[in-house]
């Protein structure tokens, strides 16, 4: 049997990607120069307001849940790679490539669903200030206009945001690319097996030996 | 084969449900269901709320990073002009309330008026407050028309006063504080700023 490089590739990326959340969160929002960050990330979310560092514990339970779910299975992932011959290899890898896929899209879908409900928030609190939606784009630089009635002087105050994926997210992206190549090839080395098996036994052995 | 994948399941389930309910039984011992939401630094802010100590707005801004008892305007030290580079320094005493944050001032530009003649006046180099900061600040301010920033150091110094002084205007103010962007198009005349001074 061929060995699955794509699933070896997947379990060692997960736990990288593990590993670099911890220091660069997948998503980077930053209000003003360093006033404000919110750091969205399935591993490791938390937001910085003044320089001082928050977690809300029920997230951050989710966030360990998580991390320990990804780094089990990529563990299961390579196990597999190594025993892939036995038989309870295929329940390591179905274990463990969905992990990926589920935690990118999750992710992805969560962070723009935030964006998208933040105005709501904001426009309930503040009614006098008009946020876009959504409240900033997914990536790249944009400003939040105060309107000049809070401030009360004739001046026009905007705050710059800047928002940015980290590698870190491209890795967990790879690493979902890769879980799905795992699978295929999986799937394709199976059924070139079960055909070299007919060849070699031919068709009469091959029923009798799958009874 | 079926205890592989009941012990993978079971695994899936330790990982999920052993953070949740180490969170939740916390909370739950503690009698603060909505510790579950709040970071444990606001956490005491709300106890204290609670206790009938609500509206101490001292200890919600110490846990925010922010000093109140730093709270004070900067003050008025030096303003001196180098003929040699043609830069204006003002000298400012800061003392920051931020205890956590460093405040960094990007751009500082304003346009001086004197009827139809104009010169633009702008930081030369952003200048960083360092959390806690304490201290003279010094601005270096350049100029399009050098000379014209002299002049105007030694009508705010009171060395000069000539008479168009009193239609002297300020406008286009342009401040980047870490990132906040102030812009003021018509502030005031520069003898009302100034107050009797000038005048």
């Amino acid at each position: 049997m061929k060995r699955n490089w794509f699933a070896l590739a997947t379990g060692a990326l997960m736990l990288v990607t593990v590993a670099s959340s911890l220091s660069s969160p997948w998503w980077k929002a930053e209000i003003g120069s360093g006033l404000m960050t919110v750091n969205a990330d399935p591993f490791c979310t938390s937001f910085k307001v003044l320089g001082v560092s928050y977690v809300i514990p029920i997230i951050s339970a989710i966030n360990v849940g998580l991390a320990a779910l990804f780094v089990a299975s990529g563990m299961a992932l390579i196990i597999y790679t190594i025993k892939q011959e036995k038989g309870y290899s295929k329940h390591l890898l179905s274990f463990g490539w969905k992990r990926p896929l589920y935690v990118v899209v999750g992710f992805v879908a969560m962070l723009a669903l935030s964006l998208y409900v933040a105005p709501l928030v904001v426009n309930a609190i503040a009614r006098s200030v008009v946020a876009p939606t959504p409240i900033v784009p997914l990536t790249g630089l944009s400003m939040i206009r105060l309107p000049n009635n809070v401030l009360n002087i004739p001046a026009q105050v905007s705050i710059t945001v800047t928002t940015t994926f980290t590698h870190s997210f491209f890795l967990g992206v790879v690493a979902a690319a890769l879980s799905i190549a795992a699978r295929a090839y999986h799937r394709r080395t199976l059924s070139a097996n079960k055909l070299t098996k007919a060849e070699t036994l031919g068709p009469t052995e091959l029923t009798a030996s799958e009874t | 084969m079926d205890k592989v994948k009941w012990g993978l399941r079971a695994i899936a389930l330790v990982c999920i449900l052993a953070p949740l309910l180490y969170v939740a039984l916390q909370c739950l011992l503690a009698g603060d269901f909505l510790g579950l939401l709040v970071p444990p630094q606001l956490r005491e802010l709300r106890s204290s709320a609670a206790l009938g100590q609500g509206g101490d707005l001292n200890s919600t801004l110490v846990a925010l990073g922010i000093n109140p008892s730093r709270f004070k305007m900067p003050q008025f030290e030096d303003l001196t002009f180098d003929d040699s580079t043609g830069t204006a320094t003002l000298k400012l005493r800061i003392t920051s309330p931020l205890t956590h944050q460093s405040i960094t001032l990007n751009e500082l530009s304003f346009t001086v008026k004197n009827g139809t003649r104009s010169f633009t006046i702008e930081l030369k180099d952003k200048v960083v407050i360092e959390a806690n900061y304490t201290g003279t600040l010094s601005l270096s301010l350049s100029s399009s028309d050098p000379d014209a920033l002299r002049r105007l150091v030694n009508i705010i110094k009171g060395i000069e006063q000539p008479a168009y002084v009193e239609d002297l205007k300020l406008s286009d103010i342009y401040i980047d504080i870490n990132g906040i962007l102030i812009t003021v198009h018509d502030l005031s005349k520069i003898s009302e700023l100034l107050g009797g001074k000038s005048s």
